[in-house]
């Protein structure tokens, strides 16, 4: 059984999801808040939810900045994003922050489901403007030398695979790995992507910028 | 006999004495030069290298041209200077009639720890090996100043009866020696030694005492030169040839040269007898007051009444009228078999000098006129006499002529004898030369075709050929035919005075416009540099083959190999030199004919203002380096310190700096090289004493000199003064960079202004109009769409579920076009990075699991570089208007997508290999579109169907 908690704003969308997850076999969605502060406040009295929808805008603290938070109390909570729509720049930086993938939202139920099971049993999901984005990101992280967190060759050419726009099938063929290797591989560099970021918080905070 | 024998000594030696002195050779400076009074009562050179002069009537400085005035408005004590005194540190004190003055960096004042001593007259000052400094005054004896301040007197300490003390020295046991008129003093410690006459002092009156460096003591007294050693005094006056026992001043040059200034004169010591110098020897005064010997070696002397005398050498001594000669115009030399010198005058007749002794013999004597040119003594020990008026021939102490039969010409230069043929050849002035024999002569002249009629010397070569020089040219006969050499030839002029052969039988020809030089193939000049250029008498070599020139302008030494081979300055200084008036030369104007190498290795000089004997071996190489200071430096009027630096306002630009190199020896050789970092790239070379920079631009500047001496020894110092010229306030970079600033902020401001209201306008209805389909449509639409997804889920007929599932799918689809509108107008996504990026996803969203392969090249592509917003969306909608139409449309298996933009022009490609048509809409909707939106952003668009079809749109940013 998957425990699905939503925080999202918009009450009549967070219902539809919360009531078609429910009504699933293998899914329970108890847990269904309109902003991050009272996610938080849940968090603190009930056990925490497998995985987490969370829209980017919301009330008071955004959906990015609660990203960071929730992950740094309940690492092991699996947060998509949810977005309205296509920016490339805010899903990345929810990425960044510790989310596992992201949805729109006008995908559909089912596929949304779908998604959840991915995630649940280890896929990540990265699209290539997504892809595009890490390999600047751990480019530039090189420039600061923190070999810790440089992805390893496989992860590069999994990452060159997305920007090209390979499928993870056509990925998995061309390195001749499973889909599964492919989905793990992107997990970790979501991974690497979080511990990147944290250590750039630990620089800033060194330096007083935070 | 032997008592005959001894009075005949004696007679001769008498005889000796009385034979006339030659000239010491003087440069002496007095008021006419600059010297605040003709009274010199003490000299010092400081540490920089200058000599001061102590007067009766001011202080002086002196760089070796110019003095420089110090009196009581300076700061001096009183104008009556009696003692001067450098000290350890370089400072000169200065004793007057009226307390001490020190002088520290050209400024004099008088510290506080003795200005008890104002009321008294100082007459010497000394710093002992401790540090103290010693007084003498006239009247009040001697005081100490203690290295710790305390002034005391240390005729009340010890009791001594001292009043007026003339010097005061430390011996090498650090004794204390005080010179008195009151007699001498020794203050060993507590211990005070009194002598005076008794203990051996000729003299109770003491005027100078010097411990010179191999530690003797010398007490020059009023009666005689005195050397204190084992306790004794050992006196040498009139019984050792001094003609003055009144001893002012004593300078010990070295162990056996001591120089006195006595009141009648200098005299020198050589440790047994002295030699004399009174003013009719040159002296400028009888009373010499002071002596001091300068650091090149120069003695200076100070006088009563003829100022400062100098001597730099004893290389020449000189004879005029006032010592002995008849004429001072000398016109030539010649030495008989008994080494006697015959000096021939202008108008004198001639002369036998004879060790010292000048004898003349005239037209009285029998000499045909005394307007004598040259002398030449012949094979049968005969003297011919070459005058204005014929030819004198001296035989057995007596004149006779030649006659005008024998020989009817006039005004003979030059006579030679060509003892082979036994025949004379005789310059003459008019007349061109004459062959003279036994049997008669034969005139070589204008009129028979010889160059010129001026013949002013004859020569013969190692060859045989006989070499005239004329006021034509040079002219060689080799027993058949006569050559000519002129400036034709490279001579530097027609008019040839003299010739010279040296032994590699290389000529030298001395010229009115300098030497030059004929190896038997060119005639070589010397460059210009070192001012040869200019009437040269003669050429003449020394015992040991130096070469000398005489000029107008002295007596030129040079070493003709180095002067003509090298262009290296400093080379070339060493291998030339002057010696002029400054060294002792009687006149700087030397004559035709006036040089003669004797047998003794001195050469005679003739000069219209008497004669000089030169000792070559007697010039001392002067390895000294020259001092080098700075005089002035006025920029624009104002006069600045060298040791400071300035920044001078841009229109101080005009610099003009004088500076002195201190070398005393030959001032008039001193040159410099001067570099204005900032303006010159090398060092400039010159032998002014002052550089001007009319107009200097703005820049940062430094000025650097250095000096050489005659000889090429550099100064051990390079003087400089740096400053800045500012540039004026319109030129310097912070009001240039203001007015830049302010020229870009005006523009970028109007620029804005106008562009940023009105964009911030549009901007801002963008983002109303965006979140407003964000928050109203879209999320209406994403609820309707979520909606049919959950009915659909629940337990409906596949009609309805088929209903709602087209509802969904419109839904989503007017969400995703809303998707692109919102993504088109969020200034944040303008780059062609993200362009691409929204290509591939939207090529990932169509094509699902690749039943079609697609290549991107974007290798052209800067993603960095951002796109206006109305390209940017309608490129997409072009790109997604030529998708669909492949996906819809087309067979294709492979679709290539290049967009490349560089910042201003942008190429977007859509090239598919479908050959069959699913449809034929294909020239339909999907490509009107594509042509209406490339017009929107004025794009051109190719469509072309060429086993493939390919879709093009070309544009650029305007």
């Amino acid at each position: 059984m998957i425990e699905i908690g939503i925080v999202e704003d918009n009450v009549k969308i967070r219902d539809l999801i919360q009531r078609y997850l429910d009504m699933q076999d293998n899914m329970s969605c108890k847990t269904a808040v309109d902003s991050v502060e009272e996610m938080l406040d849940y968090l603190k009295e009930h056990d925490p939810p497998d995985v987490m929808l969370m829209d980017i805008q919301l009330p008071g603290m955004s959906g990015i900045k609660g990203i960071g938070i929730i992950k740094k109390e309940y690492p092991e909570i699996e947060i998509i994003m949810l977005t309205i729509y296509h920016d490339s720049h805010k899903i990345f930086d929810s990425l960044v922050a510790g989310a596992s993938g992201y949805l729109l939202k006008h995908t559909s139920l089912p596929e949304i489901k779908e998604s959840i099971e991915n995630l649940a049993s280890g896929g990540a999901p990265m699209s290539p403007q997504i892809a595009r984005k890490v390999i600047q990101h751990f480019n530039e992280s090189k420039k600061e030398e923190k070999p810790e967190s440089d992805l390893t060759a496989r992860e590069q050419d999994i990452v060159n695979g997305l920007v090209d726009g390979l499928s993870y099938k056509l990925i998995a063929d061309r390195f001749d790995i499973s889909i599964d290797t492919v989905r793990a591989h992107i997990r970790n560099i979501y991974k690497k992507l979080h511990v990147n970021s944290k250590a750039e918080v630990i620089a800033k905070s060194l330096r007083g910028e935070i | 006999m032997k008592k005959s024998l001894l009075v005949l000594i004696l007679i001769l030696g008498a005889w000796a004495e009385a034979v006339q002195s030659q000239l010491l050779p003087l440069r002496t400076y007095s008021i006419e030069l600059g010297l605040s009074e003709s009274v010199a009562h003490a000299l010092v050179q400081d540490e920089r290298g200058y000599i001061w002069v102590g007067t009766g009537y001011g202080l002086n400085r002196f760089d070796g041209v110019q003095f420089r005035q110090f009196y009581v408005e300076d700061g001096l004590a009183h104008n009556r200077v009696n003692a001067l005194y450098e000290d350890k540190e370089g400072s000169i004190w200065v004793g007057t009639e009226s307390g001490i003055s020190v002088l520290h960096s050209d400024s004099l004042i008088t510290p506080r720890s003795v200005v008890e001593l104002n009321q008294y007259s100082i007459l010497d000052i000394f710093q002992d090996h401790e540090d103290n400094y010693w007084f003498g005054t006239d009247g009040n004896g001697v005081w100490r100043l203690d290295s710790d301040g305390q002034l005391v007197s240390i005729d009340e300490q010890f009791g001594l009866p001292v009043e007026r003390v003339r010097a005061i020295r430390q011996s090498e046991d650090g004794a204390i020696w005080i010179a008195s008129r009151e007699g001498l003093v020794k203050l060993d410690g507590d211990t005070v030694q009194y002598f005076v006459e008794e203990h051996g002092l000729p003299e109770l009156r003491i005027r100078d005492l010097k411990i010179d460096q191999y530690n003797r003591i010398w007490i020059g007294s009023r009666d005689g030169l005195v050397l204190y050693e084992n306790e004794e005094f050992i006196v040498f006056d009139e019984e050792h040839g001094l003609n003055d026992g009144r001893i002012q001043t004593i300078s010990v040059e070295s162990h056996d040269k001591i120089w006195l200034g006595t009141e009648s004169g200098i005299s020198v010591f050589d440790g047994e007898q002295f030699e004399n110098f009174t003013r009719e020897e040159g002296v400028p005064a009888a009373i010499v007051y002071a002596s001091i010997i300068d650091r090149e070696g120069n003695i200076w002397f100070g006088t009563l009444g003829g100022g400062v005398a100098l001597m730099v050498g004893d290389y020449f001594s000189s004879y005029n009228i006032d010592n002995g000669l008849t004429n001072n115009v000398v016109t030539g030399f010649s030495e008989d078999a008994d080494s006697n010198i015959w000096i021939a005058t202008y108008g004198g007749g001639v002369l036998r000098y004879d060790r010292g002794e000048l004898t003349p013999f005239r037209e009285a004597d029998g000499l045909v006129d005394n307007k004598v040119y040259t002398f030449h003594h012949d094979s049968r020990n005969r003297m011919w006499i070459g005058t204005r008026d014929g030819i004198s021939i001296y035989e057995n102490g007596s004149f006779s002529t030649i006659p005008d039969e024998q020989f009817p010409f006039r005004i003979i230069r030059k006579i030679f004898e060509d003892e082979e043929n036994e025949e004379f050849w005789i310059a003459t002035y008019n007349d061109g030369v004459i062959r003279l024999t036994d049997e008669g002569y034969v005139q070589h002249y204008t009129g028979n075709g010889f160059l010129h009629n001026t013949v002013m010397d004859i020569k013969q070569d190692r060859d045989g050929v006989f070499w005239f020089a004329t006021y034509g040219g040079v002219v060689t006969f080799d027993g058949h035919q006569f050559e000519t050499y002129t400036i034709a030839d490279g001579l530097p002029s027609n008019g040839v005075i003299h010739i010279h052969i040296d032994d590699n039988d290389v000529k030298w020809f001395s010229t009115f416009n300098g030497i030059a030089k004929y190896d038997g193939e060119t005639i070589s000049r010397f460059p210009e540099s070192e001012g040869t250029e200019t009437i040269s008498y003669f050429m003449i070599q020394d015992q040991a083959g130096k070469y000398y020139v005489g000029t107008n302008r002295g007596l030129y030494y040079l070493e003709p190999d180095v002067l003509l081979s090298t262009n290296i300055r400093t080379e070339r200084m060493k291998a030339f030199r002057i010696f002029n008036q400054n060294q002792g030369l009687i006149a700087n104007e030397l004559n035709a004919g006036g040089s003669f190498l004797a047998s003794d290795g001195t050469l005679w000089l003739g000069t219209v203002e008497g004669l000089s004997r030169f000792y070559p071996d007697r010039v001392r190489e002067n390895t000294t380096p020259p001092g080098i200071e700075f005089e002035e430096i006025m920029v624009s009027g104002r006069e600045l310190r060298p040791e400071r630096s300035y920044q001078l306002e841009h229109d101080q630009n005009f610099v003009q700096i004088s500076y002195s190199g201190l070398s005393f020896e030959a001032p008039d050789q001193v040159r410099y090289e001067y570099r204005m970092n900032g303006l010159d790239t090398g060092w400039q070379f010159t032998s002014d004493r002052m550089i001007r920079y009319p107009s200097l631009s703005p820049g940062e500047y430094e000025f650097q000199i250095r000096a050489y001496n005659s000889e090429g020894v550099m100064s051990t110092i390079t003087r400089s003064f740096a400053f800045k010229i500012l540039p004026p306030f319109y030129l310097q970079w912070w009001f240039l960079l203001l007015i830049v600033l302010t020229i870009i902020g005006m523009v970028l401001f109007s620029m804005r202004y106008f562009r940023v209201s009105k964009q911030v306008d549009i901007e801002r209805m963008r983002v109303q109009i965006a979140s407003d389909l964000h928050d109203d449509v879209g999320s209406s639409l994403t609820e309707l769409a979520l909606q049919t997804d959950f009915l659909q889920a629940g337990n409906i007929s596949d009609e309805i579920k088929q209903t709602l599932r087209q509802l969904g799918e419109h839904s989503r689809k007017i969400v995703n076009s809303l998707d692109d509108i919102v993504w088109s107008i969020d200034s944040r996504n303008d780059t062609a990075g993200d362009l691409t990026d929204r290509m591939q996803d939207y090529v990932n969203q169509i094509f699902v699991n690749g039943e079609v392969e697609v290549h991107y090249h974007f290798d052209q592509l800067r993603m960095d570089e951002k796109l206006p917003v109305d390209v940017k969306e309608n490129v997409y909608l072009i790109f997604k208007e030529a998708m669909n139409n492949v996906i819809k449309h087309s067979d294709a298996t492979k679709v290539d997508i290049i967009f490349s933009f560089s910042g201003s022009n942008y190429k977007l490609e859509i090239r598919d290999n479908g050959t069959k048509v699913k449809t034929d809409r294909r020239s339909g909707q999907g490509l009107r579109n594509i042509r209406m939106r490339a017009e929107r952003i004025g794009s051109k668009v190719e469509i072309k169907s060429n086993g493939g079809f390919t879709v093009q749109a070309t544009g650029s940013i305007k």
